[in-house]
């Protein structure tokens, strides 16, 4: 009589590779904008048409990795996780401003308030705020 | 625990001795499969009350048992079915015979034919002389086909079978198997082409073999090799293997050290060197050790081995007195184990008599490890890279509609025909995988090859939606909209296989739509639930959906209902480090039911082929890449055979039973099914009531409720769950928290059920475990009690300080909560006074005595 053989080779060697890592801010700058088109938002999967909010425009170093995760930029405690990106540039927008606290710390980070977040000097002002 | 042979209070009875194992029985079989019987037994076999094999010499039951020719062939379609049983005779003691074993019919169990039989091992050598064929049925005929011409067969064949060739094999020849059972056959074995083996070929070896044993086990033996055996430089033979490993049976005098020296050299081709000779010595009988026990629960009439030595003879004593007698890897008792017995075994190898024993506690619950439910193998895959005709577009981003479908096929490979024979069973139903989001994989949709073969192979049509084309530039980088996008493609995706099943040369007519399962991955274990939500496809429903390691964007509401629903959680996750699918897993109904796994050792990446990064940095203790998958196969497939199918395979998605091949002990379950009965979920009320409306009480400990999730009001931070528990904390030595019953309930066919975890405070684990124990008190005020430890124990906290240090220095090490399953028979007063069958309360009870709190959450009662 015969037996089975072993089991499958293991895999032994790790790809190691830290996908959280984030990119140092160059520039940012806060404005109102109206998208022509109107742009669908999902919140708690109810879909939203939404033209207008307040734009984000961040210039960074390099581009996020790509992960799991998606890029956020945190105002204060709130994410901006909507984002439209070309190239070093990304576009984050607030779809509900009222939740933006005014002189809020600014950090670039990850949709996750558990994830490592990168300070910016920036802080948050309404624009048309004086 | 392995102890001296007479610390154990065992007794030997020469009279009691085991019942055999039957294998299961087919109509058309031409042999039976007898084991768990003692070496050199002889066995009689009975069939519908008349004993037509007596006396057959069992000689040694390991690896496969007896395979015992019948004089005519069992019955098909006989009404009532033939009954088969068998029993055991030896040293002038004859078992009680088996249970009767009705002959089944291979056509109702596998309407759309025999399984696919497989050759192995693998690769098939130039020159080999057998070969190994397995996944049969007992009792059929297999046939070895070269260049589809038969060279070699077996009638009444074993499972599995080593099959003699007529010529040995030749370069190049492509090679295959059938099986045939009442004239009906397999389909053919996968296609196998035959290699030349590299020379020299490799020393064989010995596995360690006992004074006084006659099996001789040898290893790392080339595929249809023959090898000579020496002793002391005699030769005891030639033979030809199918390959791995060789048992040699009988070898006569036993082994004696220290003078016996054994050799054995293999050759593939004449002509060819021989391998250079292995070398072994027979240990000495004070070497053999206890054999050890695999999981062993009260009501067990059957013990399993886990480690034993092959050729064996197993005693096995309960309590004491001896309940069993015969041989690995399960031996059948003459009675059920009782609560909270003691259980020995006792080994000796021919002559040798081990001078320990192995002694264990029965538990009150120990599931036993019991088949692969990814293991069914019954048809040929093929495959289809599927193209839409057209685009589409979704928020401005434009996709095509790509992916891959693995499904039954008449053979192996790229658009091979639909199994007709399964078609005509009826319509097959769907599987669809949604992968996530990652970078520098473009080929994603491939990583779960291995899963939609498998589920092929059972007969699903399993197909892997491309999605890569969303994961970059704007598109990925806007988190909850993409998932949304990823979620319409999908959807957009079974509306072109709707396309396939109404017209397509391969798949016209083969899907079942009302049969939907989804299996999503990262982003896609988000956007699968959103693809519940938003699905208005007519004639599609999707019944089941596996999330695995999901994010949470808002892509859906968080709630998933109307489906089975399962979530696999990597404890080691480095990208979705919050592990967001125990929040989907606390709000969704059970529809009918809902799973969560949580695993250690496990990391993000690991379960997609593509995904080649070990996110978890190297930083925390991980399994293997071939572990991981095995978790995905495994429960995933018994998932969707239960919830899409209706196959038997719940017991694993609620551990009353365990997979094989898995490391389970890293896997930490919950479950809750529809219609149990709540008896507090602690949510809606405050803690002085329960679900039932009554009024709770505290004793020697503070229940507070708190929410379970990553907020405000949580016990502290540890908690990444979306719902409200209670956690006691102990103020004495001893307390309960009484959770009165509405009505007086009999608890003797139920299960008192409850999600638990021990809390984690930061910043350390405690070295050692904590616990807690459920109590029954019945009319009378008498409380029984059980401990978490007799059903298995509280898990731990995973530790993964190393890899959030690393990452962000945020100690995410959780709480998280698994289900305790508390028969009824399990609570037993020490008085006999407690009667489970007008149970009035239950207490959730702390006596550690180490003030660590305990988390609580949904206790239940589930009739069993």
């Amino acid at each position: 009589m015969v037996n089975d053989s072993g089991p499958p080779a293991q895999h032994v060697q790790r790809h190691v590779e830290d996908l959280s890592r984030l990119p140092d801010i160059l520039s940012l700058q806060i404005r109102r904008r109206h998208f022509d088109r109107p742009r669908r938002v999902t919140l708690k999967g109810m879909d939203h048409v939404i033209s207008d909010a307040i734009e984000f425009e961040v210039k960074v170093t390099e581009a996020f990795p790509v992960r799991a995760l998606g890029p956020a930029l945190w105002v204060g405690n709130e994410a901006l996780t909507s984002a439209d990106a070309e190239g070093l540039t990304y576009h984050f927008f607030a779809f509900e401003p009222d939740k933006l606290k005014p002189n809020a710390p600014i950090s670039l980070g990850w949709s996750s308030a558990s994830e490592r977040r990168r300070q910016t000097p920036y802080r948050f002002t309404m624009p048309g705020d004086k | 625990m392995e102890i001296p042979r007479d610390r154990a209070r065992i007794k030997d009875d020469p009279n009691v001795i085991s019942p055999p194992i039957i294998t299961q029985p087919y109509g058309c079989a031409k042999s039976v499969n007898v084991t768990g019987y003692i070496p050199n037994a002889t066995l009689d076999l009975e069939v519908d009350g008349v004993v037509v094999v007596n006396n057959f010499p069992g000689n040694s039951p390991t690896p496969w048992g007896a395979l015992i020719p019948l004089p005519v062939p069992l019955k098909v379609n006989q009404v009532p079915p033939q009954k088969v049983r068998a029993r055991q005779h030896f040293g002038g003691a004859t078992s009680n015979w088996t249970d009767f074993v009705a002959v089944r019919d291979h056509t109702v169990d596998f309407p759309a034919g025999l399984p696919r039989p497989e050759l192995f091992p693998l690769p098939l050598n130039k020159c080999g002389i057998r070969t190994g064929v397995g996944n049969l049925i007992v009792g059929c005929d297999v046939e070895i086909l070269v260049e589809d011409n038969p060279d070699g067969s077996v009638q009444g064949a074993n499972n599995p079978q080593g099959v003699n060739l007529n010529t040995p094999y030749l370069d190049g020849q492509h090679v295959r198997a059938r099986a045939t059972l009442c004239g009906d056959p397999s389909p053919l074995a996968a296609e196998q082409v035959v290699q030349v083996a590299p020379l020299p070929l490799a020393t064989p070896t010995f596995a360690p073999f006992i004074q006084g044993g006659t099996d001789l086990v040898v290893q790392g033996l080339a595929d249809g090799a023959h090898f000579e055996v020496k002793r002391n430089g005699i030769s005891l033979g030639t033979t030809g293997c199918w390959g791995g490993t060789f048992t040699w049976h009988g070898i006569n005098p036993p082994f004696n050290p220290p003078t016996d020296v054994f050799e054995a050299a293999q050759q593939l081709c004449p002509g060819d060197p021989w391998s250079p000779p292995g070398k072994g010595v027979p240990s000495p009988c004070s070497s053999l050790k206890s054999p050890k026990f695999g999981p062993v629960q009260d009501g067990d009439i059957a013990v399993t081995f886990t480690d034993f030595v092959p050729g064996s003879e197993i005693k096995v004593f309960v309590n004491g007195s001896k309940q069993g007698d015969g041989s690995g890897p399960v031996i059948w008792l003459n009675h059920p184990i009782p609560h909270n017995a003691t259980i020995d075994a006792w080994q000796s190898v021919g002559n040798c008599v081990g001078s320990t024993v192995e002694e264990v506690k029965s538990m009150c619950v120990a599931p036993p490890v019991s088949g692969d439910p990814s293991a069914l193998d019954l048809f040929p895959v093929g495959t289809h890279e599927y193209n839409g005709p057209s685009t589409v577009s979704f928020d401005g981003f434009t996709y095509h509609v790509h992916g891959s479908i693995f499904y039954p096929a008449e053979d192996d490979g790229a658009d091979q025909p639909f199994n007709k024979r399964l078609a005509k069973q009826g319509r097959v139903p769907l599987i669809v995988l949604v992968h996530g989001r990652h970078g520098g994989a473009p080929d994603s949709y491939k990583g779960y090859t291995y899963f939609q073969t498998q589920l092929a192979c059972m007969g699903f049509v399993a197909a892997s939606v491309d999605e890569s084309e969303t994961d970059g530039g704007s598109d990925g980088s806007d988190f909850t909209g993409n998932i949304v996008r990823r979620a319409e493609l999908a959807i957009e995706t079974i509306k072109f296989l709707q396309t396939l099943d109404a017209g397509d040369p391969i798949f016209k007519g083969t899907m079942d739509f009302s049969r939907i399962g989804l299996m999503g991955h990262s982003r896609g274990g988000d956007c699968v639930l959103a693809v519940v939500e938003r699905i208005n496809v007519p004639g599609a429903k999707i019944l089941a959906v596996i999330s695995l390691a999901p994010v949470d964007s808002g892509a859906h509401s968080g709630h998933p209902k109307g489906v089975a629903f399962m979530t696999i959680l990597p404890a080691g996750d480095g990208d979705v480090v919050d592990n967001d699918g125990a929040k989907f897993y606390d709000q969704a109904d059970p529809a009918p039911f809902k799973t969560q796994l949580y695993v250690d050792q496990a990391n993000h990446n690991y379960f997609n082929r593509s995904w080649l990064n070990d996110d978890s940095l190297g930083k925390v203790a991980l399994m293997s890449r071939f572990d991981h998958e095995r978790i995905l196969s495994t429960y995933g497939c018994a998932f969707f055979r239960n919830a899409v199918r209706g196959d038997a395979t719940f017991g694993y998605l609620d551990h009353s039973i365990l997979p094989s091949g898995v490391l389970n002990q890293n896997i930490h379950l919950s479950c809750e099914v529809a219609h149990s009965r709540i008896v507090d979920n602690y949510e809606g009320h405050p803690i002085t009531n329960d679900n039932e409306g009554q009024m709770t009480a505290q004793n020697g400990i503070l229940a507070q409720e708190f929410l379970f999730s990553q907020s405000a009001g949580a016990f502290n931070p540890s908690f990444f769950g979306n719902t409200t528990g209670n956690v006691l904390q102990p103020r004495e030595t001893t307390g309960s928290f009484r959770e009165p019953l509405k009505a007086v309930t009999d608890l003797s066919k139920a299960e008192v059920r409850v999600r638990a975890a021990e809390v984690y405070q930061a910043p350390t684990i405690p070295p050692n475990p904590t616990g807690f124990r459920v109590g029954l008190e019945d009319t009378q005020g008498t409380i029984a009690w059980a401990d978490v430890d007799d059903v298995g124990g509280l898990s731990r906290p995973f530790d993964r300080h190393a890899l959030d240090i690393a990452k962000s220095e945020t100690d995410l090490v959780k709480t998280m909560l698994s289900t305790y399953r508390f028969p009824g028979h399990c609570f037993v007063d020490p008085n006999r006074k407690f009667r489970v069958s007008k149970v009035a309360a239950i207490h959730l009870g702390l006596n550690r005595g180490d003030q660590r709190p305990i988390a609580f959450d949904d206790l239940e009662i589930v009739k069993v």
